[in-house]
């Protein structure tokens, strides 16, 4: 195994992590914005430590350069979904406050 | 084929029947359109394993993407319809809980004579779909003869030259077919839905600043992936739909899309997929050759010249599509469209 394949291993296996922590939340969190919270440490660093760790594969300095922005855009994607939803859910928010809203 | 393929195809399919079963069965017509959105994505999937890219992208865009956009609009104007109704069944959310669901979006029940002929359709298409496989050549019938003509079709990737020059036909009645929905929907509702109204409440700086950003990069995506058809997956199609999306996009944002430009423009652009293939099929006819028969020595510019106008065509057409959807009954909407009509008629 050259040093290379083994970056990629573990910085995959560190994405995979933040995926299964943020699925479990999405599941486990009692309301919306905990779970968006849940789900944005997937969105971002997950797919960031994926993409790092695929950058060691990449056969090209162009093709690491495209994963990367393929990362930037998910980021900008992801946190902009997130607003909106956050937003979505904190105008239609009952008077209680956020700890009462179920999704 | 190793055993992590195969349990990662028997996922698939399976995944593909629940969230297809479930896009039938949920209680509320929004979670269908949220599982047929997910099917969309899985088919996606299953077509990469395929290994056909071309039809896993147009499913990614289309199945998924856009139609998505529709169906859930698609329910928003039914929700405002049924809100307006006295009649219709409130839903109101117990206090502290977001009703996610709009009004109006429970499945109606389902009645037994249509549901027993829809079945039966089915069934009879599966039942056809699986002799066809069956009856499949070996060798996948036609591929090699479209290896061998890859040459003289002035393209490189064999989806391509099926598409436009060994199939042209197939595609030009394609465009048509969309330009016919959408005179269907002229028809069904009037031009109303062009005159755009300013959305009322216009989505956050975060929003409409990524929407600025983006809709450059998709419009630049688009030309790309027009560029690539010629020898990678990509093409027309996916094209256009990249572009539509990106004025579906703009639209949602709350800029003027459609009315910044003049209206023979917007005609013009709508027509000119359409009209291009007739035209070169037509040249064609008159110099001596087949219908749509490309001459060989500038097989390749002309396919990309089809390819454009048909990609603007696409993009104009589902752009259009949503627009109409997007300002229905908007009674803003009517009004300028009344003054509009009726400044331009004359006594």
């Amino acid at each position: 195994m050259t040093p290379a394949d083994a970056a990629t291993i573990v910085f995959c296996l560190a994405g995979a992590v933040f995926f299964l922590a943020g699925t479990v939340g999405l599941l486990r969190f009692p309301d919306i914005f905990s779970r968006l919270h849940a789900l944005t440490k997937a969105d971002n660093l997950g797919l960031g430590l994926i993409v790092i760790g695929l950058v060691f594969q990449a056969e090209s300095i162009a093709g690491a350069f495209k994963l990367l922005l393929i990362w930037g855009l998910a980021l900008a994607a992801g946190s902009n979904t997130c607003y909106a939803i956050g937003r979505y859910a904190l105008e239609r928010l009952p008077e209680k406050g956020p700890k009462e809203v179920e999704k | 084929m190793r055993p992590v393929e195969i349990g990662l195809d028997g996922l698939l399919c399976l995944l593909l029947l629940v969230l297809a079963w479930k896009a039938l069965r949920a209680p509320h017509l929004y979670q269908s359109a949220i599982y047929f959105i997910a099917l969309g994505l899985v088919m996606a999937l299953a077509w990469v394993r395929l290994a056909a890219p071309d039809v896993a992208l147009a499913e990614a865009a289309i199945g998924t993407g856009l139609l998505g956009v529709l169906l859930i609009d698609s329910l928003r104007v039914f929700a405002r319809d049924s809100k307006t109704d006295p009649d219709a069944e409130s839903e109101e959310p117990p206090p502290g809980e977001i009703n996610v669901y709009p009004a109006g979006s429970a499945r109606p029940s389902g009645r037994t004579l249509p549901m027993i002929l829809v079945t039966a359709s089915c069934g009879l298409l599966a039942i056809l779909l699986v002799e066809a496989i069956i009856e499949l050549p070996d060798g996948g019938g036609l591929t090699a003869a479209a290896q061998e003509n890859l040459e003289r079709s002035g393209v490189d990737h064999p989806v391509t030259a099926v598409l436009l020059n060994y199939r042209g036909y197939d595609t030009w009645l394609e465009v048509g077919v969309l330009l016919l929905a959408m005179l269907g929907i002229f028809c069904a509702g009037g031009r109303v839905g062009f005159a755009e109204t300013r959305q009322s409440n216009p989505p956050g700086h975060l929003l409409s600043w990524l929407i600025r950003a983006l809709a450059p990069l998709m419009i630049l995506a688009a030309a790309y992936l027009l560029w690539l058809g010629k020898l990678a997956p990509g093409g027309a199609f996916q094209s256009g739909v990249i572009l539509g999306s990106a004025g579906i996009l703009l639209r949602l944002a709350g800029f003027q899309v459609i009315s910044r430009l003049p209206p023979l423009a917007v005609k013009l652009g709508l027509l000119l997929g359409f009209g291009v293939f007739l035209i070169f099929g037509g040249a064609a006819l008159l110099t001596g050759r087949a219908f749509l028969e490309y001459p060989e020595a500038r097989a390749g510019e002309l396919i990309l010249l089809v390819e454009t106008a048909a990609a603007v065509s696409i993009g104009f057409t589902i752009f259009a599509f949503f627009a109409y959807l997007n300002s229905r009954d908007q009674p803003e909407a009517q009004e300028n469209h009344a003054r509009e009509e009726g400044g331009n008629q004359k006594p």
